[in-house]
């Protein structure tokens, strides 16, 4: 029977690169859970175009 | 796959991986002329100039970056799903073009908008544009660096699947 290494322990540039994506993740989720003020929310749905296709410019 | 064939993806995907920084910091660039232009005079030609920097440069850099990357790691001895570092170069590339399609939709809002008025009323959008182009553009340079540090560590699929390969050399 050959002898098996274990499995070596998680390096801990990933434990530390994991923790702060999922902080980030949770941050961003955070900020666009805010309701009616995130980023493209400021327009109805095809009004900007609707204003320059009737000679907005 | 042959030893050429494999150089010349490589090659296509350090390029294509090099560029989609390079069109993310054009990105940067036109947002923020457009952010911080009083007189709003460069936002009639930053936001549709960003616009088409964000549809017909970074995102098919990016899909086709994610695409040479992935044959790269299946059709190498890396592979996909052994090595934290072609994992999480893989986990951050998906990330990096979700985002860019979901802000899609608000980079459209803003170049419409810059046919309107000066300046056009985008609220917090101009920020929240560069605010994520400065995120991936840190994100992309984090890929970049780990593909020329390849930071050690099996995962657990690799550490069994080189059990593997050692029992079958030793057959």
């Amino acid at each position: 029977m050959k002898d098996r290494s274990s499995f070596p322990e998680t390096p801990r540039w990933v434990i530390l690169g994991g923790v702060a994506l999922a902080l980030l993740v949770g941050a961003a989720a955070l900020a666009t859970s805010g309701g009616g003020h995130g980023p493209g929310r400021h327009f109805q749905s095809g009004s900007s175009e609707a204003s320059f296709k009737d000679g907005g410019s | 796959m042959g030893p050429h064939l494999r150089r010349l993806l490589l090659t296509l995907h350090v390029g294509l991986s090099v560029a989609s920084i390079g069109a993310v910091a054009a990105f940067l660039a036109l947002t923020s002329a457009a952010l911080f232009d009083a007189e709003g005079f460069a936002v009639r030609g930053a936001y549709p100039g960003a616009a088409i920097v964000a549809w017909w440069v970074i995102l098919p850099l990016v899909v086709a970056a994610l695409v040479t990357g992935t044959i790269q790691a299946l059709a190498t001895q890396w592979g996909l799903f052994r090595h934290y570092w072609v994992l999480a170069k893989l986990v951050l590339t998906a990330l990096t073009l979700a985002v860019l399609l979901l802000q899609l939709g608000g980079i459209e809002t803003a170049r419409n908008a810059s046919f309107i008025g000066e300046p056009p009323p985008l609220g917090n959008l101009p920020m929240s544009l560069i605010l994520h182009a400065s995120g991936g553009l840190a994100v992309l340079s984090i890929v970049t660096a780990l593909s020329i540090f390849k930071p050690r560590g099996l995962t657990r699929y690799g550490w069994r699947k080189q059990n593997q390969q050692v029992d079958r050399r030793h057959r």
